[in-house]
């Protein structure tokens, strides 16, 4: 078990690099703004994953029993960020409105909730995750709505988002919970997320393939 | 331990149904969209067809009233012209009549005989009675020999008679030929043309070759002139289809290939 989370921990990383050095690359070369938005996104998650890593073996040194969960406020409030201003730039000027004014509503709600209790930065903060990742599902599912009469930017990028946000949606709001559960069992689904996490990432990898390799040279 | 077990199942099976709903998502909104390229698709065509339809009535009308005003030249104002000439002739043999009456009764006819003239070129023109009587092989031959007389165009013809095919149809393949020429006479700046027709089991076949200045195929698909459209609307009443080539001073190449209907 250990052997297969270990590889496909290490599958999503190269995955990763590869996505963020070829989006970047793309984002410069074609000057298209949804995909320099997405190149940032990839990057920034990037370093959230480096860093928790980092912070995993810094701790283990110091023999400090810590979590590196923190992080995952980085990584939701990011993603958020990046992925509604890539689809924002994929959608028609009455829905950009709408994208808009779920921003000020996120940020909003997040920064009275977190005046009110400082301490949900060291925990998963299950409104903050909700609050982030819904929108993002709609927007897949609007741009999905859009492509139908046209043939629709993306595709491959949406579906991703569309099936894997989902689903870690799911699995992260129960994370509290799942870690409270006994780990020998708890790694399942933790196992899960990785396997998703990577096909997600390899998708992504299609989608430049598709889309952005031709246009390129 | 075992509550915590039933949690973990409900778990993964909760991610797997996520899963799987959405993955049917984004199935369904594919399919609905391949539905509806293909309903757009079909309009299309429909549009298509309906403009072909247009022009082949457009072409049959226009055909139909041709043959009706050269019948009526022919019936209303040749024959009573003739009877003018007639007339005519029968005062110029009167005796008593004098000088001047006489020379005015000439000019009568003069006129009347080169008015009769244009009237029966006028109908020749609009309907080519020698295709009614003498069939298809022997009009185009006519419409060689006045081509070669007016112009310095030398043409190279073969000829089958295409017995098969209806008179509505012989006329089709009349008026293709005829645009054909008039187009490399007037745009190809063409002096020579070869002529090929033959028919077989199923259908008949017209090759036609100029050697004037050529033309961009793919220009001319795009932006097609009254002319072509007319010679593509008459090879779709036929049942055929037309390939072009042609190359900037290279000359042209046009193939007519027809399928005889089930119902000729």
């Amino acid at each position: 078990m250990n052997l297969i989370d270990d590889v496909l921990h290490k599958l999503s990383l190269i995955l990763l690099i590869t996505n963020s050095v070829l989006f970047t690359y793309s984002s410069f070369k074609l000057k298209i703004k949804a995909i320099k938005y997405f190149a940032i996104y990839l990057v920034i998650v990037f370093f959230v994953l480096t860093s928790s890593i980092l912070i995993i073996s810094f701790y283990k040194e110091l023999h400090i029993k810590q979590n590196n969960l923190f992080l995952s406020h980085f990584y939701f409030i990011f993603q958020f960020v990046f992925l509604s201003l890539f689809y924002r730039e994929l959608f028609t000027t009455k829905q950009k409105n709408w994208v808009n004014l779920t921003f000020i509503l996120v940020a909003f709600v997040l920064g009275v909730q977190y005046i009110n209790n400082i301490s949900l930065f060291y925990k998963f903060n299950l409104l903050e995750i909700l609050i982030t990742s819904f929108p993002l599902v709609i927007y897949s599912i609007i741009h999905l709505y859009n492509s139908l009469g046209k043939t629709g930017k993306y595709m491959y990028i949406n579906a991703a988002i569309l099936i894997y946000l989902s689903v870690s949606t799911l699995i992260f709001i129960l994370g509290n919970l799942i870690n409270t559960v006994d780990k020998s069992l708890s790694i399942n689904v933790w196992l899960l997320n990785k396997v998703l996490y990577v096909g997600y990432l390899t998708v992504i990898l299609i989608e430049w393939k598709k889309s952005l390799w031709k246009t390129k040279n | 331990m075992e509550n915590e077990k039933l949690i973990i199942q409900a778990l993964v099976y909760g991610i797997i149904f996520l899963v799987l709903i959405t993955t049917g998502l984004i199935l369904f909104f594919h399919y609905s969209r391949q539905k509806i390229v293909q309903k757009e698709l079909e309009k299309a065509a429909m549009k298509i067809e309906n403009q072909q339809k247009i022009l082949q009535t457009s072409i049959a009308i226009q055909e139909a009233e041709r043959k009706r005003i050269a019948q009526d030249l022919h019936d209303a104002i040749s024959s009573k012209l003739n009877i003018v000439s007639l007339s005519t002739n029968v005062l110029l043999t009167d005796k008593s009549i004098n000088e001047k009456q006489k020379a005015s009764l000439n000019q009568i006819l003069e006129i009347t005989t080169t008015t009769l003239e244009s009237s029966r070129k006028i109908a020749h023109d609009l309907m080519p009675p020698i295709l009614d009587e003498f069939g298809l092989k022997v009009a185009l031959e006519e419409l060689f020999d006045d081509f070669s007389a007016n112009t310095t165009l030398e043409i190279e013809h073969n000829i089958e008679n295409l017995s098969k095919l209806s008179r509505t149809n012989q006329l089709h393949v009349f008026r293709i030929i005829q645009e054909l020429m008039n187009n490399s006479l007037r745009h190809g700046k063409a002096n020579e043309l070869a002529i090929y027709m033959e028919q077989n089991q199923t259908g008949f076949k017209i090759r036609y070759q100029d050697n004037g200045i050529g033309f961009n195929v793919k220009e001319v698909y795009k932006k097609k002139g009254i002319g072509l459209q007319n010679i593509n609307s008459r090879v779709k009443i036929l049942n055929g289809n037309l390939k072009m080539e042609s190359t900037k001073n290279n000359g042209s190449l046009f193939i007519i290939q027809c399928k005889y209907h089930e119902q000729n």
